[in-house]
């Protein structure tokens, strides 16, 4: 007899359990389908995932997660005629791609501004054409299992970009993909891409998540970097007030290829946003950095882990946390050395700064070094406003909340100078002085 | 013209100010000198606007103005400038910005329009040549790496581009060889003039020898207990503080 406790299902959980056997089929190849199947067995084996999951201990996606919105559907996307809101990058020079609901609208894009040697398609195009590669290199930096981001998406995820750079191509003005939600009544939308850069490549990408309405939104994109390339990418996650947002981005870095990786983080009434890195090559360097700015109830998680799995290569994770009201951040850094990545130089660092008595940081970092020859270290403080800065701003005439504000723009600048691209830092200074300015006095 | 009547106050439950009476008309500079722990810092913390520094009694009028009823800010912008002793470090705020938000901060609590950048960095510049601070200087981080005696230059050039009416100088001579302390003297008489009141507290005679004080005042235990002309610091070097204490009791 087995006696094992069948688990009770959330309401979240029944309805994603509906909405999955409602899917109507899109005639989509058959190892897709037989993916699809399989990430939403998974995702049912398991359930959301609560606090007495590890890697959800401050997270908890089950409680949070009172319904399990129905997907927005492609008709929705299709009918808006103009991109919804406001372009959070609007001053910077770029070739927009634009998804409404994780559906692309390539009519609202600037198409005809993507330079040489750049290809942009829709998944759902690329997954039905003749391209038998695309089967081998979707899941390829995903690996087996990514958790519960990569199953609630892969489940439900009808759409997406497949972006292409070819080998050797300099790609200067850089490619925005606004992720825009239109969320007229609740729904969840759920976004799958491929970033492919060949090897030799420099890239800036840029991405945007912002919407309007109560809406649940997943994104799940995988970059396959190659030899020598080196990718700048940027992230702003400025989800509306209501939503929940949780995307996952995982890279494989080739050899001597270089990953610059910035988020900014302040949008959603929860989100969690974490980046898996595997190192496929010797000498690859991956600079992750972010900023999580959270106020009111607002809870931020960032969850990374970076996976040495060959010798010498190099990595930084440098977070900046500022949280307000009763804001809750989250820093999980999982650093990897496989017995035979000697060499590696991996560290970490996650600093957070508590407004208000009642906002709470949780920092867990994690190594696990399994090979002798090699420089990791991880730190992890958090702390208020010093008091003496403080007054000698105000004792030279800059009011209390000037005078915080520019203290907190000076906390996030160590993560923030990690932007290389001058014109996309100052854009983004100016949200992180957007928010402060938001602050109540 | 500054006023200070019955002054008393606390840091935690000790009493530091047991009582200052202390007049600085419009136009004039004077000297408080004192031993350490006499409470000469702990007045200029309180003229500021420190948080912790409790006044328990007495008042602070400066042009009419009680000073105790303002936020430090709001002190600044009236005209109230404090040279700490020990000027405050700060990590990714370049010194640049920080003069610049300073200075529209108090023209717009006075509603005055704002100075144009250009404007700004000609002002800055030219009063920073003054001071021997270079640019470079100006760019990095305020106080960050600076010297002893750069961060005393920084406070005067903060003076400087603040044009406050109110100066006090909380031993601004402390740690400058001679060749630093000439140039931050130079600064300082450079800003004297009839619409400017200062308050310059030293323990030591040797800054006096370059700015001369209109008055001397001699502090000891939270009160002040002899005033005089600029011979008094003189005599305060030959004697030292124990005959004070003295005649003081």
């Amino acid at each position: 007899m087995n006696m094992a406790l069948k688990r009770v299902k959330t309401e979240a959980e029944t309805a994603l359990e509906r909405q999955f056997a409602g899917r109507v089929e899109t005639g989509e190849p058959d190892w897709l389908a037989a993916r699809r199947r399989q990430a939403f067995e998974r995702l049912a084996a398991a359930g959301l995932p609560n606090r007495r999951v590890e890697a959800w201990r401050f997270t908890d996606l089950r409680r949070h997660m009172g319904a399990a919105f129905p997907p927005a559907g492609r008709a929705a996307a299709e009918a808006v005629s103009k991109i919804p809101g406001d372009n959070p990058f609007g001053a910077l020079e770029s070739a927009r791609i634009v998804l409404v609901n994780g559906f692309p609208r390539f009519d609202l894009s600037d198409l005809d501004r993507l330079p040489e040697g750049i290809t942009v398609r829709s998944l759902d195009e690329a997954v039905r054409g003749k391209d038998g590669k695309l089967e081998e290199m979707l899941g390829r930096a995903l690996g087996d299992d990514g958790g519960t981001i990569a199953a609630l998406n892969g489940a439900f995820a009808e759409d997406g970009v497949v972006i292409r750079i070819a080998e050797e191509t300099r790609i200067e003005t850089p490619v925005h993909l606004m992720f825009v939600n239109d969320a007229r009544e609740p729904v969840s939308s759920h976004t799958r891409n491929l970033i492919l850069v060949g090897a030799g490549a420099r890239v800036s990408l840029i991405e945007s998540h912002v919407g309007s309405g109560g809406y649940q939104a997943s994104a799940l994109s995988e970059m396959l970097i190659g030899e020598g390339a080196e990718v700048d990418h940027v992230k702003l996650q400025d989800q509306s007030p209501a939503a929940t947002h949780l995307d996952l981005m995982a890279v494989r870095l080739g050899a001597s290829s270089a990953l610059r990786t910035f988020t900014l983080a302040k949008g959603a009434a929860l989100a969690r946003s974490e980046l898996r890195v595997t190192f496929d090559g010797p000498r690859g360097t991956l600079d992750a950095s972010g900023a999580l700015l959270a106020r009111g109830t607002q809870h931020l998680d960032a969850t990374l882990f970076v996976d040495h799995a060959v010798p010498e290569c190099t990595s930084r994770q440098l977070y900046k946390s500022v949280l307000d009201g009763a804001a809750r951040g989250v820093f999980q850094g999982r650093i990897l050395v496989r017995p035979h990545a000697q060499k590696t130089d991996g560290r970490q660092s996650s600093r957070a700064l508590l407004l208000s008595e009642r906002a709470e940081m949780d920092s867990k970092p994690q190594l696990e070094i399994f090979a002798d020859d090699v420089q990791c270290a991880h730190g992890s403080t958090t702390g208020k406003l010093d008091e003496e800065p403080l007054f000698y701003l105000r004792a030279r005439g800059i009011p209390k909340k000037e005078a915080e504000s520019l203290l907190v723009i000076a906390f996030i600048a160590e993560a923030l100078e990690q932007v290389q691209d001058e014109k996309v830092r100052a854009a983004l200074q100016r949200i992180g002085e957007g928010w402060l300015a938001g602050r109540e006095a | 013209m500054l006023e200070i009547k019955n002054l008393h106050a606390r840091v935690e439950d000790r009493e530091i100010l047991k009582g200052i009476d202390l007049q600085v008309p419009a136009g004039e500079l004077h000297a408080i000198m004192g031993p350490n722990g006499s409470g000469k810092s702990t007045l200029s913390y309180v003229l500021a606007g420190r948080e912790g520094y409790e006044v328990t009694e007495g008042t602070v009028q400066f042009e009419g103005r009680d000073l105790l009823e303002m936020e430090p800010d709001e002190r600044a912008a009236a005209g109230v400038f404090l040279a700490f002793q020990y000027p405050i470090e700060i990590p990714g705020v370049a010194t640049m910005t920080f003069l610049r938000h300073a200075a529209n901060a108090q023209r717009k609590a006075r509603g005055e329009a704002e100075l144009s950048t250009p404007d700004f960095m000609r002002l800055v510049r030219e009063k920073a040549d003054l001071l021997d601070i270079s640019m470079d200087m100006l760019k990095r981080s305020v106080n960050v790496g600076f010297s002893g005696g750069e961060k005393k230059r920084n406070e005067i050039l903060q003076m400087a581009v603040l044009d406050p009416k109110l100066a006090v100088l909380d031993e601004t001579d402390s740690g400058l060889d001679i060749d630093a302390l000439r140039i931050v003297a130079d600064g300082v008489n450079a800003l004297r003039g009839p619409d400017r009141t200062m308050l310059v507290i030293t323990h030591y005679q040797r800054l006096l020898n370059y700015i001369i004080p209109d008055r001397v005042h001699v502090m000891l235990d939270g009160r002040i207990v002899r005033s005089g002309g600029k011979e008094l610091a003189l005599e305060l070097e030959e004697t030292g503080y124990t005959d004070f204490a003295e005649s003081a009791a």
